[in-house]
């Protein structure tokens, strides 16, 4: 892999978003940071419920309505923050120079539109290209994303595809107007092996090619070896540990990632619940007092329960550094 | 497309068959028909000649085949209360009145209701959701008889701004219009809210929104025509209530449609004329019904391809 990998265009500063469900407010994003160069690719892990998904959604402002509410952090892009936007300014942004391909690509089209409007519909919102070349610009877009004889598929409808097809035109949606960050939330949950590993390779070509910065959700941390160059291991929606991806595989310092890593699953990578990490993750809106990851963890102590750990840096410091959140770290045996 | 439209076509004839049927057996089930076309005074001897006249002696498939080879050709026999008209040519002077009110009273529910349905939807568990209710509680509440007899008697009699009866201009349409829609505002306006709500929770709306659709075109392009699908289906049934409500309505009101000339036909026994209001009312019914499944297809093209 040979890519280069630029200045800083996203800073994610202790971002939190509330939930108002029937189970109470609670925060399922709650204090989280991370960076992203230009060309970088980040991984962010996690179990099902820790807040990915809900993470990504709050960089673009698009929330579960009227449940969700983000209500602390910044989110500076291009130098400006993104919470501070008016709703008209984030349109621009939302698939313009920040684009996402969600989880489940037999949902993700609109069954009723044809795939060539829904392609156009983001070029026309975005980019200042007259009616008669949208289509046009529709079909590359197509064709970059691997659709065969995409002339002929942009007149038909979503239920006149396979999954895998679905993901690559959501695929094609988002790179159509050549954002600046691709965000791609568990692109391989949804599919069978042979097709995850052809998106995963998708992914990467275009990656190389445009130098796009890619934020990565998934539940595998054996794809992450293989796509991400910095990881942030997710728990009960906080950052847990971040790192460069092979510090972190090196030198696990939480004890959640050291269980993640344990449990990465060699065959079939498609069950979401297959970590043999004993207990459940706790509710969010009914969390403990202490270390939120203290029930499950066999390296707990008294102070685990009295506080939750402050991010304590395991390598470096700034740009790089290899952080985690847990009491452990203070220890010089650790 | 054409499989899907000819297979419509073919069920809808099929309907329209039956529905001969039972309009003929009821028609010979309530009584003999002979009855009423004679004096009280008559004797077997001449009810028998009346009979022979009609074919009433035949034996009953051959009496339904002759009424439906007429019925096919619009002929429904003469009516017994007007002498000198025929049956269908009764129909067919009332049935523009009750097209008028009825098309005017169901686009007009129609514009109602879709917009308050979705709005209510977007604005869940907020005051104009509240409202919506209040609207719904009361259209599904309140019998259109008595709506209409409030209606006339506050906005016709009490203040006089509109006409208390009769056909004419538009100003003749509000109340009767009123009085049959409210009803299906309410449904078809709660049907549109949660088939709102449904779609709103989907993640190609979510994916809209990401691609930064502005919020209006989410709601009122990508939304909207999915969720359109369900009220549409109801858009059947709601021809079928503003059918037979207008028999209700249009007496209210006196309004000479269809309905008014059903309580007539009705009062005077004039079996011929009933019958033939019940089937234009069925053929109404069924075109309706068609026009719906072809606009379903034009709606959701899952449907177009299958
Ligand atoms: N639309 C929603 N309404 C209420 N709660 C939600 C909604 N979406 C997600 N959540 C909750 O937010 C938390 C984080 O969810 P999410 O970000 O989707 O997790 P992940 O992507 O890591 O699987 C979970 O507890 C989930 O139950
Ligand atoms: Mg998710």
């Amino acid at each position: 892999m040979t890519k280069t990998i630029g200045d800083t265009i996203l800073r994610v500063e202790d971002l939190q978003t509330e939930l108002r469900t029937k189970m109470g407010v609670f925060k399922a994003v709650d204090g989280v940071s991370f960076t992203l160069r230009q060309g970088e690719t980040l991984g962010i892990v996690g179990e099902s419920g820790s807040g990915k998904s809900m993470t990504a959604l709050s960089l673009l402002g698009v929330l579960p309505k009227p449940a969700g509410k983000i209500v602390g952090g910044r989110v500076m892009f291009d130098g400006q923050d993104l919470l501070t936007k008016s709703e008209q300014q984030m349109r621009r942004i939302r698939g313009g120079s920040i684009s996402m391909v969600l989880q489940d690509p037999q949902t993700s089209l609109n069954p009723v539109y044809t795939i060539g409007s829904q392609v156009t519909e983001a070029i026309a919102l975005h980019r200042d290209v007259p009616r008669r070349s949208r289509i046009g610009r529709a079909i590359d877009a197509l064709r970059e994303v691997h659709v065969a004889a995409p002339e002929q598929r942009v007149k038909d409808y979503p239920h006149q595809m396979s999954g895998g097809m679905k993901q690559r035109v959501s695929g094609a949606i988002a790179i159509s107007c050549e954002p600046k960050i691709l965000i791609a939330d568990e692109p391989t949950t949804a599919l069978d092996v042979t097709i995850q590993s052809q998106y995963l390779r998708l992914l990467r070509e275009i990656q190389d090619r445009s130098g796009l910065s890619v934020i990565f959700i998934t539940h595998d941390f054996g794809i992450v070896a293989n796509m991400c160059d910095s990881v942030a291991v997710m728990y009960a929606g906080r950052v847990v540990e971040y790192g460069p991806v092979r510090d972190l595989f090196n030198n696990p310092r939480h004890p959640y990632t050291r269980a993640l890593l344990n449990s990465v699953p060699t065959m079939d990578r498609r069950v979401e619940r297959l970590y043999s990490i004993p207990g459940q993750p706790p509710a969010l809106w009914d969390l403990p007092k202490g270390c939120h990851f203290l029930p499950r963890c066999p390296f707990a102590e008294q102070r685990c329960e009295t506080a939750y750990p402050p991010d304590i840096a395991a390598v470096g410091l700034g740009a790089g550094a290899h952080t985690a959140r847990c009491w452990k770290l203070e220890d010089p045996t650790w | 497309m054409q499989r899907y439209l000819a297979r419509r076509i073919l069920q809808s004839l099929i309907t329209l068959l039956a529905i001969s049927v039972v309009v003929f057996a009821l028609s010979r089930l309530s009584g003999n028909p002979v009855d009423a076309l004679l004096p009280d005074d008559a004797t077997p001897e001449e009810a028998a000649i009346v009979m022979q006249e009609w074919g009433l002696d035949r034996p009953l498939h051959i009496q339904y085949w002759s009424f439906l080879r007429n019925a096919v050709q619009g002929n429904l026999g003469d009516s017994l209360k007007w002498p000198g008209e025929t049956a269908m040519a009764m129909v067919w002077q009332r049935l523009p009145a009750t097209l008028q009110l009825g098309g005017f009273a169901i686009i007009v529910s129609t514009l109602i209701a879709i917009p308050i349905g979705v709005l209510a939807a977007v604005n869940k568990g907020k005051w104009f959701d509240g409202f919506g209710k209040l609207i719904a509680l009361i259209g599904q509440a309140v019998p259109s008889f008595w709506l209409a007899i409030v209606l006339i008697w506050v906005f016709a009699v009490h203040w006089n701004v509109f006409p208390t009866s009769g056909r004419g201009g538009l100003e003749h349409m509000v109340l009767p219009a009123i009085a049959m829609g409210w009803y299906q505002v309410a449904a078809l306006m709660r049907l549109t809210r949660s088939a709102t709500l449904e779609v709103l929770d989907n993640e190609y709306i979510k994916l809209a929104r990401l691609k930064g659709v502005p919020e209006w075109r989410v709601i009122w392009v990508h939304t909207l025509r999915n969720a359109a699908i369900t009220p549409l289906t109801y858009f059947g049934v709601i021809v079928g209530y503003i059918f037979t409500g207008s028999v209700v309505i249009e007496t209210v009101f006196a309004w000479p449609g269809t309905g008014l000339l059903a309580i007539e036909a009705i009062r005077a026994r004039d079996y011929t004329v009933v019958q033939a209001v019940v089937l234009t009312f069925a053929v109404v019914f069924i075109v309706a019904n068609l026009i719906v499944d072809v606009l379903y297809a034009v709606v959701d093209p899952r449907i177009r391809y299958t």
